[in-house]
Parts: C-alpha cells; sequence; structure tokens
C-alpha cells in the first residue's frame, strides 16, 4: 500500500491519467511510427527527394555553407551535397536498426524458448555460452570479429549478429521457464501434444511480447553501435556515406561548418527516439492486455 | 477476557475521534470509496474492534485513524482529531506534524511482520531508531530500553538476539519485534490492523494474548482490526461493524452478539461456527460483497439482505442512534426497529467461545 | 574473515567463464582466413620472420598445444608482437592501461553523482515536473550517441568557451583528472540515464514497502527514512542494474578514448583493426573481458556488503 499523508498531496490531486485508457500507449506508438515511416520514405525514395548523387566529387564547390543555392544544406569538403548524403546514409542506418535487430530476435528467441523447453544438460551449456557473451562489452567483440573478417557492410552485419543473438536467448529463456509454470502449458505436456505445438502454440506467445519490447531497445542499440564503429572507421567503408562516419569526418571542420556532423548527428538521435517512442508505446499496450 | 466496564464508562477521556471520515481514490475503473462517512471514538483504556471481510475497508479505516493514505491520488473529507493533543485534523496534517504525534502518542502494529522490518538493518537497531526518534539518552541507557523491550514482549536472549538480521527472525518473533517498536514511545493508543492474519494459528493465539496483555498493564487504548468476529469477541469492549466502507453497526460487544441490529452483523453471525447452537445449520450469506467502485448512496447490504422493503431502495444511509443515551451505539438500517432477526445467541449459548486463547506461552523460553 | 570464503566461491564460478573467454580470444584470431603469420606480419613480411611466428604460436602442432601455448604465454603477459607497432603486445597494453582504468573510474564517478540525485529526486516527486521532464531527457538521452555528445562537448567547452583540455591525458594526477572532464560526462549522460530510470522504479516501489510505513511512524525525520530506509535499499537495486550494465561503460571508453584522442586501450583497439594488428586485438579482447569480469565481481561483493541477507547464503 502507497504511503502518503492525507494532507499535501491529496489537497492538489487531480490525478494524471489519459482520456481514454491506453491513449498514451497509443500517441507514443503513432508518434513513433510516423518517425520511421517517414525516414523510410525518404531514405528508400532518396531519388525522389534530390538530384545529385550521394558519392560523385564536386572538386569546384567544397564546403559550401548553408542555404547555398542547390544545396540548402550546404557541402562536404568533397563537394557532395549534404542533404543527398544524409538520406542516402540513412538507408544503412535503418537496415541496421531493422535487419540486425530482425535476424538476432528471431535466432535468440528460438534458441532461448528451444533450449528452456529440453531443459537438462543441453540448457545448462547453451545457457553457459550464452553468459561467455556477456563477458565481453559488446563493442569489443564486434570490432574484433570485424577486426578478423575485415571491414565491409555484410562483415558489420555478421558481427552484430553472432553478438547480439545472446540477449534474446536471455529473455526468451526466462520467460520460457515461467510460462513453462502455467496451469495451461502443464496441461499442454500432459495432454501429450507435441513440442512443436506446446512451443508455437503455448510458449512462444508468452514469450514475445517481452521480446518485441526489448526488441525496440535492441534496435536503438544497434543503430548507436553501428553508427560508432562508422564513426571509428571500422564500420562500412567510405565513400558510402553513412551517419556516424559523417559525423567524424564532418568533425574536421567542427569550427566553421558544424552541420557537417550535426545535421547526421541529429538524424541519428530522431530516429533512435522514433524506435524508442515505438518501444515505449508497444510496451504500454501490450502491458494493459495482459 | 475483556476490560473491566468501569473504565470504558462513557466518562473516560476521548484519546481519537473520528468523525465522518470519507476517503475516494479515483482510478480509470471508477470512484474507488474505500471509508464511506465513518465516525468511530476511541476512549482511554478501551479495546474498540473493527470487524468486516476482506475489502470492507478496515485497513483503509485504521491507517487514516494515523493519517495515512492509500495513495498519491487519495481525497478525503472529514476529520481526524486527538482531542487535547492534536486539535486540529490530522488528516490535513503533514509528515512534519504528525511526527510528534506518531510513536508516542498512537502507533501501529502491522498486517505482515515479514515485510514491515527493513532486511539490511539489525533488529535491534530498527528498535533503537524508534527509542531515539523521541528521546535524546546515552547509548549504554539505550541499550537497557532495547533489551527491556524484547524482554517485555517476549523475545528471549534480547542480547543476542537484537544482532539478528529480520531474515532469522520467525514471524512470530517479527511481530512481537514490531509490537516493542510500537511500544518504544509509551503511545496511549495502538492500531493493530490484522495483527495475526499472516501467521501461524498457534502463533496467532499467542500474539493476541500478548496484544491483550500489554493494553491491560500499561492501560493503552486499543484498536484491533479483524476479519474473525470470534477474535473480536474474546477482546473488545464495542465493535464496528463494516461493510461496502461503511460502519453499518457500532455497539458495546455483548449487546452485539446478544441483540444485534443490523441484518449484516446477524447474518455474520449466524455464519459463525461457535455463536451457533450445535443442532442448528450454519447459514452463508448469499451474494458477494460490494466491490467499492462507483457505489449509491443506498443500503449497501441491499441486494443481499432478507428483510429489505421497497422502501429501503430510495433510503439513503445514515447511522441512525440506537441504544441508550450516553452510550455510543449506532446501526445502518431504517427498519432496525421492525425488523425481527432472531440472532443465533438468543437461542442458546452466552458469548461465543473461543477455541483456546492461551497465555503467552514460556515456550520460547523453554527451547 | 567470511569474505575471504565469498570471494574465493565467485571466483571458483567464474572459472568456467574465463575458460570460455581464452577460447574465444583464440579462436577470434584462427577465423581469419590466410596464413595467421603473414597476417600477423603484414608489411614486415619475410620469410624468416614467418617461420619465427609459426614456431612461436605453435602453428606447426594440435590446435590443442596451440591453444596451451596461447594460454601459458597470456598468463605471463605475453600476448605476442605488434609488428606495425614494434612493440611487445604486453608493452602496449600495460602503457595503455592507466588512462582507460583512469577513464572507467572517473566516468563511473560522474556517472553515480549525477544518477543517485536525479533518480532519487524524480522517484521521490513521482508526477512532478522533474519527473515529468526526465522522461524527454531520457528519451533523447538514451538514443544520443555517446560520440555525438562528445562532439558537442569539444565544440562548446574546447572551442567557444575553452575553459578545459579537449584531448590527451595529460601528465600528472591533477592533469590526467582535468582532461578526463569531458570524456567523462560524455560517458556519464548516456549511461546515467539507465541508471536513473531503474533508481526512480526501486525508489517508486521502496516507498510503497511496508518498512518505510513501520520507520515512518516511529516518528523519525522524512530525511532519515530517506536515506536510511528508501536510499539504502533502492541503492542495493541499482548495485545490481550498475554491475549489469559495466560492460555498456567498459564499451563506452573505447569510443570516447578515440573521441578526445585518449592514448588508452580503446584507442589502440582501433586502431590496430585498421593496421589489422591481430595480436593486439586478441590480447585486448581478452583482456576487456576480464575488466568486465572483474568489476562485475566487485559490484558482486558491494551488493552482498549491502544486503545481509545475501553474505548469509
Amino acid at each position: 500500500m502507497t504511503l502518503t499523508l492525507f494532507g499535501r498531496p491529496s489537497t492538489r490531486t487531480t490525478p494524471r491519467r489519459p482520456l481514454l485508457p491506453g491513449l498514451s500507449g497509443n500517441v507514443s506508438l503513432a508518434l513513433g511510427v510516423a518517425i520511421l515511416l517517414v525516414m523510410i520514405v525518404v531514405c528508400f525514395g532518396a531519388p525522389l527527394f534530390t538530384s545529385y548523387s550521394p558519392i560523385a566529387v564536386d572538386a569546384t564547390n567544397p564546403l559550401a555553407p548553408l542555404f547555398s543555392p542547390g544545396h540548402f544544406l550546404g557541402t562536404d569538403e568533397y563537394g557532395r551535397d549534404l542533404w543527398t548524403r544524409v538520406i542516402y546514409g540513412g538507408r544503412y542506418d535503418l537496415a541496421i536498426a531493422f535487419g540486425a535487430t530482425a535476424v538476432t530476435l528471431v535466432v535468440g528467441t528460438v534458441v532461448g524458448v528451444v533450449s528452456a523447453h529440453i531443459g537438462g544438460r543441453t540448457d545448462a551449456v547453451v545457457m553457459r555460452i550464452v553468459d561467455l557473451f556477456f563477458a565481453f562489452p559488446f563493442i569489443v567483440l564486434v570490432i574484433a570479429i570485424i577486426a578478423a573478417l575485415g571491414t565491409s557492410l555484410i562483415n558489420l552485419f555478421i558481427a552484430l549478429w553472432v553478438v547480439s543473438w545472446v540477449s534474446y536467448a536471455r529473455i526468451s529463456h526466462g520467460q520460457t521457464l515461467s510460462a513453462n509454470q502455467y496451469g495451461y502449458v502443464v496441461a499442454a505436456k500432459a495432454l501429450g501434444f507435441s513440442h512443436l505445438r506446446i512451443l508455437s502454440r503455448h510458449l512462444l506467445p508468452s514469450v514475445l511480447p517481452g521480446v518485441i519490447i526489448f526488441a525496440m531497445v535492441d534496435a536503438v542499440g544497434n543503430v548507436l553501435l553501428g553508427a560508432s564503429l562508422g564513426y571509428l572507421g571500422v564500420g562500412i567503408p567510405e565513400p558510402t556515406p553513412e551517419w556516424g562516419s559523417m559525423i567524424s569526418s564532418g568533425q574536421n571542420f567542427i569550427l566553421s561548418n558544424w552541420w557537417l556532423s550535426l545535421v547526421p548527428g541529429a538524424a541519428l538521435v530522431v530516429l533512435g527516439v522514433g524506435l524508442s517512442l515505438v518501444g515505449d508505446g508497444l510496451s504500454d499496450l501490450l502491458r494493459t492486455k495482459r | 477476557m475483556r476490560t473491566d466496564h468501569t473504565v470504558t464508562a462513557p466518562q473516560a477521556a476521548v484519546l481519537l475521534e473520528a468523525n465522518d471520515v470519507s476517503v475516494t481514490i479515483p482510478t480509470s475503473g471508477g470512484i474507488v470509496t474505500p471509508v464511506d462517512h465513518v465516525s468511530l471514538t476511541l476512549r482511554s483504556g478501551e479495546v474498540l474492534g473493527i470487524v468486516g471481510e476482506t475489502g470492507s475497508g478496515k485497513t483503509v479505516t485504521c491507517r487514516s485513524l494515523l493519517g495515512l493514505m492509500p495513495s498519491a491520488q487519495a481525497r478525503h473529507t472529514g476529520s481526524v482529531t486527538y482531542p487535547g493533543v492534536m486539535d486540529e485534523n490530522v488528516l490535513d496534517a503533514g509528515r512534519g506534524v504528525m511526527r510528534k504525534h506518531w510513536g508516542t502518542y498512537i502507533s501501529m502494529i502491522p498486517q505482515n511482520p515479514m515485510t514491515s522490518l527493513n532486511p539490511v538493518h539489525r533488529i535491534g537497531d530498527q528498535i533503537a531508531e524508534a527509542i531515539a526518534a523521541h528521546s535524546s539518552m546515552p547509548k549504554s541507557q539505550r541499550f537497557e530500553r532495547i533489551v527491556e523491550l524484547m524482554t517485555r514482549v517476549g523475545i528471549p536472549n534480547p542480547q543476542k538476539r537484537m544482532r539478528d538480521y529480520p531474515h532469522q527472525f520467525s514471524g512470530g518473533m517479527l511481530q512481537r519485534t514490531l509490537i516493542a517498536i510500537a511500544l518504544a514511545g509509551d503511545p496511549r493508543v495502538l492500531i493493530a490492523d490484522e495483527p495475526t492474519t499472516a501467521l501461524d494459528v498457534i502463533i496467532q493465539d499467542q500474539i493476541l494474548s500478548l496484544l491483550v496483555d500489554l493494553q491491560r498493564d500499561l492501560g493503552t487504548s486499543l484498536v484491533l482490526v479483524s476479519h474473525d468476529l470470534s477474535v473480536i469477541a474474546q477482546v473488545c469492549d464495542r465493535v464496528a461493524v463494516m461493510y461496502g466502507g461503511q460502519v453499518v453497526e457500532l455497539a458495546e460487544t455483548a449487546t452485539l452478539l446478544h441483540t444485534p441490529r443490523h441484518p449484516y452483523t446477524n447474518a455474520l453471525l449466524k455464519s459463525l461456527p461457535g455463536a451457533v447452537p450445535r443442532d442448528q445449520p450454519l447459514t452463508a450469506i448469499s451474494g458477494s460483497p460490494p466491490r467499492l467502485i462507483d457505489l449509491p448512496d443506498t443500503c449497501r447490504f441491499l441486494p443481499r439482505c432478507t428483510f429489505a422493503d421497497e422502501g429501503c431502495s430510495t433510503w439513503t444511509t445514515e447511522l441512525l442512534v440506537a441504544g441508550a443515551a450516553g452510550s455510543p451505539a449506532g446501526v445502518r438500517c431504517r427498519r432496525h426497529q421492525e425488523i425481527d432477526l432472531q440472532p443465533p445467541s438468543r437461542s442458546g449459548q452466552e458469548t461465543p467461545p473461543r477455541s483456546s486463547l492461551v497465555e503467552p506461552m514460556d515456550f520460547w523460553a523453554a527451547r | 574473515m567470511a569474505w575471504i570464503a565469498i570471494i574465493g566461491r565467485r571466483l571458483v564460478q567464474m572459472l568456467p567463464i574465463i575458460f570460455g573467454i581464452t577460447i574465444v580470444s583464440f579462436v577470434l584470431i584462427r577465423m581469419v582466413p590466410g596464413d595467421p603469420a603473414s597476417l600477423i606480419l603484414g608489411n614486415h613480411y619475410t620469410p624468416e620472420a614467418a617461420t619465427q611466428i609459426r614456431l612461436n604460436l605453435g602453428l606447426d602442432q594440435s590446435v590443442l598445444s596451440q591453444y596451451w601455448i596461447f594460454v601459458t604465454n597470456a598468463l605471463s603477459g605475453q600476448f605476442g608482437h605488434s609488428y606495425s607497432l614494434n612493440a611487445s603486445v604486453g608493452q602496449l597494453v600495460s602503457d595503455g592501461l592507466v588512462p582507460t582504468l583512469f577513464l572507467i573510474a572517473q566516468a563511473g564517478l560522474f556517472t553515480a553523482v549525477i544518477a543517485i540525485p536525479t533518480g532519487l529526486y524524480v522517484g521521490l516527486h513521482r508526477g512532478g515536473i522533474a519527473d515529468q521532464g526526465s522522461r524527454v531527457f531520457l528519451l533523447i538521452g538514451y538514443a544520443l550517441p555517446s560520440f555525438l555528445l562528445g562532439v558537442l562537448l569539444i565544440l562548446v567547452f574546447g572551442v567557444k568557451v575553452p575553459i578545459l583540455p579537449i584531448s590527451g591525458f595529460g601528465d600528472g594526477f591533477l592533469e590526467h583528472v582535468q582532461h578526463l572532464i569531458l570524456p567523462s560526462i560524455t560517458i556519464a549522460i548516456p549511461f546515467s540515464t539507465v541508471l536513473v530510470r531503474s533508481l526512480r522504479a526501486s525508489v517508486i516501489e521502496t516507498l510503497d514497502a511496508d518498512y518505510v510505513t513501520t520507520a515512518l511512524l516511529k516518528g523519525v525525520s522524512w530525511r532519515r527514512v530517506v536515506s536510511r530506509h528508501i536510499l539504502r535499499n533502492a541503492g542495493m537495486k541499482v548495485v545490481v542494474v550498475f554491475g549489469v550494465n559495466l560492460a555498456f561503460l567498459v564499451g563506452g571508453t573505447v569510443v570516447i578514448e578515440n573521441v578526445f584522442s585518449i592514448p588508452g586501450l580503446g584507442s589502440l583497439l582501433v586502431n590496430s583493426v585498421s593496421t589489422r594488428d591481430y595480436p593486439v586485438v586478441q590480447g585486448l579482447t581478452l583482456l576487456f573481458a576480464l575488466f568486465v569480469l572483474a568489476a562485475n565481481l566487485l559490484t558482486d561483493l558491494v551488493h552482498v556488503a549491502m544486503d545481509p541477507r545475501l553474505a548469509a547464503a
């Protein structure tokens, strides 16, 4: 029971609650989805929103200022249009957000649920492997794998896949163990249902909400990790535009052309906020449903 | 077991007065009213029982007597005062004001001893905190006081056990510790909110006996909350019966047991194994208690009442004065003078006997 | 003292993980396609040097004995030789160790200084203006890449209001502290969003605890209830969250050292990737994992010290 005194709080209490139950969840979900949709449309429809190439060098017009004719965000040191590079570059960051996350979500969840369902020694070994991955700072392990494989887009994805399935395995493992105690799962086992049926019909539905909510947090993490690697020069190699590497190259001109770093930086923040809003909204809605 | 009636005669000083207290909590499902126009008085040396089913508002009621609210959103009307000591409304006073009265004037013994002590501090330190809150005394003297309190509540080997942490104590020992904490500031009023519900049956009797003993020895007034009418019957001078957030009947214990006036009280007695003669069947109350959300002003018991007539469906409830003048008693039933309830005790026994209300045992000392 | 037994037990529990870490670090280099010796030598390739390396790594022997050579060498601090920097890996690592540990400690301290008062305040004043405002801060703070924050701080404090050093590590303790102020803030702000969130949640949960009611009804001051009962118990849960997220803090130093050109292990790691300096990458991977383990052990011990129920178990 909450402990509050009669006096102070109760005199100014208009309970802070949405006009309709679930509205606040819907609002952040709608806002987040809108942000992501706009970004997807602009980035993947980039040729519709610009006539320049993101990589073609224009030696006649380097470091054009803001609102220059034809380049409203100016150009970088190679005369490439910043707006063009930002919207083309967003393709890679969006691809990391969804591509890296979707694969690890599926693989990690399947591993966690199946492992917990089998139990016994297999489960113990799988979870020790998961623990092992958690002993490394994720970024160090990702960098080490990239070091071994070499820097390229596909190697970046491979490194993210190899490293971050473990979070999903750990979460879904825990939730499966608690779902295993539920009456309906026990009953399904007692009735002799097949493993596949128990897994897909009974365990997965109780595990998924938590996993999906985490996936939104994880997507933000993956975007930041991918951009960090780009910033460090071990992500997607130049001249491919990517927000992290753009921030890094713009840093050389931070005094005069600060927007070369800050515009892709702002784009990263907006993407992260969009994903977080979707996550918040989903967790509100899924929690009230349960 | 009951205290002498001369002590609780009307002239005894009033220590606590709740006047028309209501507590409401707005929620997404509607307005919850756990306490609805409750008026109570507690006199010096008196044991007042509050009895009712789970969800009848007992806990919120007795917490409001201390100025505690169920949540930040809760609102209140009415007043609680400690006459002569705290004449302002307790419900409007802040933590800073109430601090002076908590522990010294009024204390609470909680429902769940297992969660009511901080797991990271030693038992002795938690008792010491209660002592130090109101008096500054040298360490050695405080140590003596801790030992004295622990001995008084029946914790053996206090010098050693005060160094234990709560997880090393049993539920009964934890509740004894909490009683020691409640007594540390020599309060005049004790509020015991279902103090034995969370304990094993044998321990329940020990704790109850301890409480009654302490109340008698120290002359403290006690508000004892319980869902068990047989406990209340053994211990209390007066009883308030709560139903749906309201006090539906308030009377001297003997009067209540022999001549209940409210149909709910009567139904409660008829469902009590000890109160009904063996050759008669126990009667369950049909239907279920009301949820406390968006209740109408009409009688809460109406849907389950076998005595209701057409007039009841429009009657706005109020606590009607009943019994002799000067004896605070009331009943919240418009037909209480017309109906013949045929209470179980009229056909036989005196008061419902309680199986075993043992004296505090030397059980722990013997170990 | 029981502490030795507790530490001993945790260390034994860690052994399988430490074993696993050495295997991962060992396998990493064997993943590289091609001849390890020529990869390690890079531009410095000569047939004689390659033969020497093959001998050192035991490449002519079985994989098991190669692993054994790796582990015994690592135990004695020998991680091989960096040909691109022409120094032993052990030497490079010990040079970078001080700045990195310094940064981790200072950033951890800054995080505590930011997160504890903020989390406590918003938890105690739930629904207030600060609480509502902090939600926006948390939302953006979580999505803000730490290196971008670093760039912003460089722009503001290094260029516009040049009061703090923006790169390097300096000489002597005071200069170290000074040079690491901006990097530490850069790590602390995103990291503290995680801690503020969890501290707020556990303060709110603790406010509802029965033992807080008990304490309050003793008549002690609210300040004492907060410090002795709420902060202490909520803090216990935050220590656990801190421990779980320590890898995040350690990983953060890798990026931030590069932003502020701090000559630590993170800068070394990133440089080694671009020069394909495999022995360095291998040694650092192993070392960073050991950092995380040591830090986890430390938080574990703090937790035990704070919660008497754990000390008994």
